[in-house]
């Protein structure tokens, strides 16, 4: 099961080299990335309304698996799905 | 790791003591590998995966050189089209080439593949060459859809060797088999590729493209490698050179699927397919170093030399005991006596002494097999009665002139032979030869024959993105209004796309739009698409011949034409990869004299024309020079164009030698050196003949001192600058020829240093330079011009002596020259020729000549055919002639049952006025013919013959309208005349009272645009030719007028010109203002409520 926020949830994280997300702070808890699943990239509609986003899927130390992605545009970062 | 930098064994990826070390190679490439630490990309596209890559492969290049690799491969799918291009670039960025191929597999999968040497190149382009022809083997159809190759597992076992095979990107059968989770499978293919390449040779591709399974797939992809000992590499699937590319590749993907960026399912994620640095793959491939390393290792192991100047043509089959220079000399001996009669070849004679020197250097250039071979070719064009002529520079050679190959001689032409061959020429000489169109597949076909197919192949050339496919193509990616796009694309006044943006720009209409973002993304795009190839197409000549089978030099492929196979690289490739071709370039004019001559042979009983317009044709007929002097030239050979027919008043040629300079004048060399006002003052005795140096004066005398033709570029190079005939010739070419500054600065250079040397001042020497570099781009050689001007004469003759089956042929061998069928029919009623309508009792499928024997003035008539009328093809033509041949038609009910053709060829065919004979009028007979449609053939028939119907006949104006619909002409109305009745207000002259005004007089005059340029030489200058009823005038756009009209000029059929007349050997309307004649129309008719003039082709 996952759930997936329609909008997206702003997020504040605490980024290592390259802009990995070391941390996160989720519901007013700090919550640590243990591992990196997958990392990927999205660039679309550049000739309407550009997005560009860096997706990472982490596993927290307590073994949530989170979607975060960082809007590349903006260098914001929004909480997109969790994984149960 | 071992030192070598391909993996050890102990780490379970490969066994060192099977791969090979990574060489430092100091080949032919010469380029040596930099260091081992860095990265070399191996999975490259350029454009040349048509439509899927974003970049030119010298883009490519020089991105890789920025990023210092040493190395970089070009893998574009199914093919090596962009190979030679790429090699090129990469040797002057001092990287070396890989030369590869991303291959598609039986069931859509991807593999790369390497050449590491020459042997494993020509294995590339045998698969390569088996996946594109593959197809046409499949037995149920002969002749499948083109474009998707598919290579085949067995073929890869036969062809591995000097191959290095990488298991593919994300498509990869590999690769795949992982995704949908089978491991196993994944196995079972890897171990099928290590049976084939051997472990050393077959390497696990890893990419990272920020795709969401990419690192999953990287960790299992190396966990397989490790399993079965292979070794692993890193790709970056590059599409595009930098990033920002990545817009442009979206767009190119949306063509390619005939799609909106919106609609498009299949864009990429994301803008990462571009090439990347040794740091940033390092840094994404971190947990796998080796991935990084074996980029180098495998590089180091490649070096192709794409240099074929050592193939040789096919050797020519002599007599025994006969050698190629032997065989030719005596050839030359035995025909010389045909051009020149044996007084003339005496020893010592001019023409013994230059055809030994010929023989002695072709001989010394290891020419004479390629001679016979042309020779050959020509030899049989003329058994089986093939108009063909050589072309261009060969005109320059005696033996070519002696053996048949060209039709012009350069002793009394004075032609010179170190434009076409000199002791230090570097390439081989193409020998081009002009065939008649219509003849043209059967003289293909003989080469075919006599070479066999696997040695033969048309020269491909690619259709690229110019500013009109740009806008329509860029334009419907981005979803732009179509029909804004049309006229967007009509209206651009320039040819490349890269100046499309300022281009349109400068039209009010279009500026609102051009100021939004979404359009200021159009224009840019447009620009980056500029000159990239779209799609392949035959060149229209080329044909490689070679001694070895030409699938080991280059892959072969399938053309658009049925059963015409095509070799990847266009005349420039084949050019530089040192190969040779002979041109067979498809002429319809020479189509045209001998379809004339067979016409008047056929018709005039006696006359043996042909033989008169061949060879034997006597050049001195004073009226066709009086015509060709009037500019009375619409359908003759080169001298037809709107130019051409202001200047011909002006110069009046009298001989074939005035003719050679007319058509070498009028060219865009001349023009944009200033060379052709000078010309015409001295011609006309109104300024003095000077020269600029005295060693000039022998060179440029026959042209009255100024500089026509390129043979001069080399003789005054050699006599100013004391240049060698190949330095002379070297000097040509860089300027003809993709000129470089750098290359130019440095000609420059020797050409005042020989002259100093010469005693010639620097500064006349570079004045001289900047003559002959205005010049040579765009100039005719003297021999080609000379071969043009007979085919000119030959035309004006035909015109002037025999106009019926001159205008017959012409209509018949459209498109050819300047003008269209509706202009050619209405000069040919000029000319006392009257074109009829198409009736369905009386038309062939061509036209035809209506000879009448008891009445010599009505035989003077043409009869279109009936493959002026659109949607009837030629089936539909088959079928009507055969049915007639039984019996004529009677009616319309009779024709439509007999030949059961579809309702809409039926339609056209009234339209066209086919059954005007029947004596009802086209209204009617459409009403009929949906009563007929409604039957079908053995039903019963059901009349009402009470249900009858009143209809109006077509007014004119409905009547031209359906014509230009159905077959783009009207033999009986002119759309001015018309239209006339409306527009009789406010001072309109027709174009024939023209000549009795003064100059300066005022005019206003309402014409149809038979032309309209804007040519680059004429300094924003525009011209038109408007035609009305009585003929046609010529109208000169200012600058100023054209910014301020350019809509009007550039899209409108018909056309109200107001300006000023001049008078002089020519009339001209120097235009002030254009209006459109609908304007006019409406303007005259606002208050009388009248329909006005719409466009042409509308319903």
């Amino acid at each position: 099961m996952s759930k997936l926020f329609r909008e997206a949830v702003r997020l504040e994280v605490e980024e290592g080299f390259r802009h990995m997300p070391i941390a996160f702070l989720y519901k007013r808890r700090k919550t640590r990335v243990s591992e990196t699943l997958k990392q990927w990239r999205v660039v679309q509609g550049w000739w309407k309304r550009s997005v560009e986003r860096e997706y990472f899927q982490v596993r927290s130390e307590s073994g949530t698996i989170y979607e975060l992605y960082r809007d590349l545009l903006t260098g914001d970062w929004y909480l997109q799905r969790i994984h149960d | 790791m071992n030192s070598t930098g391909i993996c050890s064994p102990e780490t379970g990826i490969c066994n060192a003591s099977t791969i090979r070390p990574a060489r430092i190679y100091v080949g032919s490439v010469g380029i040596t590998m930099k260091s081992q630490k860095g990265y070399a990309e191996l999975h490259c596209h350029s454009n040349f995966s048509l439509l899927d890559g974003a970049s030119h492969p010298e883009d490519l290049v020089s991105k890789a050189a920025e990023f210092g690799m040493s190395a970089l491969a070009l893998t574009d799918h199914d093919g090596v089209y962009g190979a030679i291009r790429f090699y090129k670039a990469c040797l002057k960025a001092g990287i070396r080439p890989i030369i590869g191929a991303e291959m598609t597999l039986q069931d859509g999968g991807h593999l790369t593949l390497l050449a590491r040497n020459n042997e494993g190149y020509s294995n590339l382009c045998r698969l390569i060459t088996g996946a594109q022809l593959e197809q046409e083997h499949r037995g149920a159809h002969p002749q499948p859809p083109r474009g998707n190759p598919v290579l085949k597992p067995e073929s890869l076992a036969r062809h591995s060797a000097g191959l290095i095979c990488l298991s593919g990107c994300r498509k990869g059968e590999i690769a795949g088999a992982i995704k949908s989770g089978s491991r196993e499978k994944a196995c079972e293919v890897a171990v099928r590729y290590i049976q084939i390449f051997g472990r050393e040779d077959f390497y696990i591709e890893l990419q990272n493209n920020f795709y969401p399974e990419d690192m999953h797939l990287c960790r299992v992809l190396v966990d397989l490698a490790g399993s079965l000992k292979l070794g692993y590499v890193a790709t970056n699937n590059v599409h595009y050179a930098d990033r920002k590319d990545h817009r442009l590749h979206d767009v190119l993907t949306c063509i390619r699927n005939r799609t909106t960026l919106d609609e498009c399912t299949s864009l990429r994620l994301n803008s990462e397919f571009h090439i990347k640095p040794y740091e940033e793959m390092a840094q994404l491939f971190r947990e796998y170093p080796r991935a990084i390393s074996n980029t180098l290792a495998i590089a180091g192991q490649c070096n192709v030399d794409l240099d074929f100047s050592d193939y040789r043509f096919p050797e020519f089959l002599l007599p025994q005991g006969e050698t190629t220079k032997g065989y030719l000399a005596g050839l030359c001996r035995r025909k010389v006596h045909e051009r020149y009669g044996h007084e003339c070849i005496e020893t010592g004679s001019e023409v013994e002494t230059r055809l030994n020197h010929e023989l002695d250097l072709i001989e010394k250039l290891g020419l004479s097999g390629y001679f016979l071979i042309v020779w050959d070719i020509m030899d049989y064009a003329r058994r089986n009665g093939i108009p063909a002529q050589g072309r261009g520079s060969a005109a320059n050679s005696l033996v070519a002139y002696v053996l048949g190959i060209t039709a012009v001689d350069p002793l009394k032409n004075k032609l010179f032979l170190g434009r076409f061959l000199n002791e230090e020429m570097s390439s081989i000489p193409d020998i081009d030869i002009d065939v008649s169109t219509k003849h043209r597949e059967q003289l293909i076909q003989y080469v075919y024959e006599k070479y066999g197919q696997a040695h033969t192949a048309m020269v491909c050339t690619y259709v690229t993105f110019q500013a009109r496919n740009a806008v329509r193509e860029v334009g419907k990616a981005l979803g732009m209004p179509e029909g804004l796009l049309n006229r967007m694309a009509k209206s651009v006044s320039v040819y490349g796309a890269k100046d499309l943006g300022q281009d349109l720009a400068a039209v009010e209409e279009f500026l609102p739009y051009l100021t939004s973002m979404p359009w200021q993304e159009f224009t840019s795009i447009c620009r980056e698409i500029h000159d990239f190839p779209r799609h392949l197409s035959i060149h229209n000549g080329g044909m490689l011949i070679s001694s070895c089978p030409l699938t080991e030099i280059v892959p072969l492929e399938r053309a658009a034409m049925p059963g015409r196979i095509v070799c990847q690289w266009d005349k420039d490739s084949v050019a530089d990869a040192g190969l040779i071709k002979v041109d067979l370039l498809g002429l319809r004019m020479l189509s045209l004299i001998h379809e004339a001559c067979e016409l008047v042979e056929e018709h005039h009983p006696g006359c043996s024309v042909r033989s008169l317009a061949g060879d034997n044709l006597p050049l001195d007929d004073e009226g066709v020079y009086d015509m060709i002097c009037r500019g009375d030239t619409i359908g003759v050979f080169q001298v037809e164009s709107r130019a051409q027919m202001q200047t011909l008043p002006r110069i009046k040629p009298r001989s074939i030698e005035d003719l050679t300079v007319e058509v070498a004048l009028i060219r865009p060399g001349p023009l944009q050196g200033n060379m052709v006002h000078p010309y015409i003052r001295r011609r006309k005795g109104l300024e003095k003949v000077t020269y600029m140096h005295p060693r000039l004066k022998p060179i440029l005398e026959d042209t009255l001192g100024v500089l026509l033709f390129q043979e001069q570029v080399i003789q005054v190079a050699t006599a100013i600058a004391d240049f060698t005939p190949g330095e002379a010739d070297s000097l040509r070419r860089a300027m003809s020829r993709k000129r470089s500054r750098d290359a130019m600065n440095e000609m420059r250079q020797r050409f005042i240093d020989g002259a100093r040397k010469a005693g010639v001042g620097s500064a006349l020497a570079g004045r001289i330079f900047e003559t002959l570099g205005g010049f040579a781009e765009y100039g005719f050689c003297k021999s080609h011009a000379a071969g043009f001007a007979l085919l000119c004469y030959r035309s004006a003759w035909l015109k002037r002596c025999y106009p019926s089956e001159f205008y017959c042929a012409l209509l018949n061998n459209q498109p050819m020259g300047f003008y269209s069928p509706e202009v050619i029919v209405r000069d040919a009623g000029r000319h006392g020729v009257e074109v009829l309508p198409v009736d369905i009792n009386k038309s062939d499928a061509r036209c035809t000549i209506e000879y009448d024997k008891a009445c010599p003035e009505r035989s003077r008539r043409i009869r279109l055919g009936l493959m002026y009328v659109k949607e009837v093809g030629g089936k539909a033509m088959s079928r009507i002639l055969a049915e007639r041949e039984n019996s004529p038609y009677l009616s319309l009910d009779d024709f439509y049952l007999r030949t059961g053709l579809d309702r809409r060829s039926v339609e056209n065919l009234i339209l066209a006025g086919a059954f005007d004979y029947s004596g009802y009028q086209r209204r009617q007979l459409l009403w009929q013919l949906g009563i007929l449609d409604k039957k079908c053939p053995g039903e019963m028939s059901l009349e009402f013959s009470d249900v009858t119907v009143s209809l109006p006949g077509f007014t004119e104006l409905e009547e031209m309208k359906a014509d230009y619909r159905v077959q783009g002409l009207s033999t009986k109305h002119h759309p001015v005349q018309v239209v006339r009745s409306e527009i009789s207000g406010d001072g309109l002259i027709r174009s024939s009272q023209l000549a009795q005004l003064p100059s300066d007089a005022r005019v206003r005059l309402a014409g149809y645009v038979i032309t309209r340029q804007r040519p680059p030489t004429a300094k924003g200058f525009a011209f038109m030719t408007l035609e009305d009823e009585d003929g046609m005038a010529n109208v000169i756009v200012r600058p100023d007028v054209y910014r301020k009209y350019r809509q009007i000029f550039k899209l409108e059929p018909l056309v109200v010109v107001e300006g000023t007349l001049q008078k002089g050997e020519t009339l001209n309307i120097i235009a002030e203002t254009l209006t459109s004649l609908r304007e006019e129309s409406e303007r005259q008719h606002t208050r009388r409520d009248v329909p006005v003039v719409t466009d042409m082709n509308a319903q």
